[in-house]
């Protein structure tokens, strides 16, 4: 059923994690399968990638969803060395879907992969910035 | 000048390698802890106030070897700390001090084998209508480890 979103309840929640490496590739096909029908029934959008060992994710929806969706898959073993990229409240969406890109047999969504490029961009600007003596 | 500025970015790069390296020494002296902690935010904290706690937390937590993460969501802080103990520690009594937040309370403390995080980061939640602290769930759902 659709819903109507405020646009003032929307957020982002970006982050990377590592895949623990005793999933087998039908794990990570069912880990996918399971993201796309829980995501796509609570009106979250993004992207789940797969990539060089490491899950990245960029969730996006109402806040109480979002927040019910990290616990969920946080507090689960397949995932450690948690590393957020973005938390914030959102003014509107930028995923039209939850897109499922770099497991087997799924077909890889661009548009998100520049968003999670320049998130991880962003991130590591913020800490070398910080990092640097003030001048 | 960029050769300058490529050189600067190097050496930060070499510090942050350093750091994992004593990431992964406290790990095996086991002395690691995670401390969950909720405070109420002053009234009249600014955005440029909470840009000036992202700042100053940020920075000092690399150099400490702390990770975790705080939230920020209408007038409450949730916030988990990574890290040595007695780190971690001397964080916290910086931040019971801090007259930007009161009330802090430290919802568990607890030894840890490995981090959650890899990073320390900020985060805001927008207020919501419906009341619920998700800042608080938050916090918690991501602080817990692999059971």
């Amino acid at each position: 059923m659709p819903r109507a979103y405020v646009n003032s309840d929307l957020v982002e929640f970006a982050f990377e994690s590592h895949v623990c490496e005793t999933l087998s590739p039908a794990c990570l096909t069912r880990l996918a399968r399971q993201t796309w029908s829980h995501n796509t029934r609570s009106g979250l959008t993004g992207e789940i990638r797969l990539q060089n060992g490491r899950f990245v994710q960029v969730v996006e929806g109402r806040c109480a969803d979002v927040v019910a969706l990290a616990a969920r898959i946080l507090s689960d073993t397949r995932h450690s060395a948690i590393r957020v990229l973005a938390l914030r409240p959102l003014a509107a969406r930028r995923h039209e879907t939850w897109a499922v890109v770099g497991f087997e047999s799924t077909v890889p969504a661009e548009p998100v992969a520049d968003n999670i490029r320049f998130l991880r961009a962003r991130a590591a600007a913020r800490e070398l910035e910080v990092g640097l003596p003030a001048s | 000048m960029p050769r300058n500025a490529l050189g600067i970015q190097k050496a930060t790069e070499d510090c942050r390698r350093l750091s994992v390296r004593e990431t992964t020494i406290a790990r095996k002296t086991c002395d690691l802890i995670q401390l969950i902690y909720v405070s109420a935010a002053a009234p009249d904290l600014t955005q440029a106030d909470l840009e000036a706690i992202e700042r100053s937390s940020l920075a000092h937590n690399r150099t400490a070897g702390i990770t975790g993460l705080l939230l920020h969501q209408g007038d409450m802080f949730s916030g988990t700390l990574e890290g040595p103990e007695r780190k971690v520690l001397a964080r916290m009594e910086v931040i019971i001090r801090d007259p930007r937040h009161a009330h802090v309370r430290v919802l568990r403390e607890s030894t840890v084998f490995e981090r959650r995080f890899e990073n320390w980061s900020f985060g805001t939640l927008p207020r919501v209508t419906d009341g619920a602290d998700h800042g608080r769930s938050f916090i918690l759902a991501l602080s817990r480890g692999p059971r």
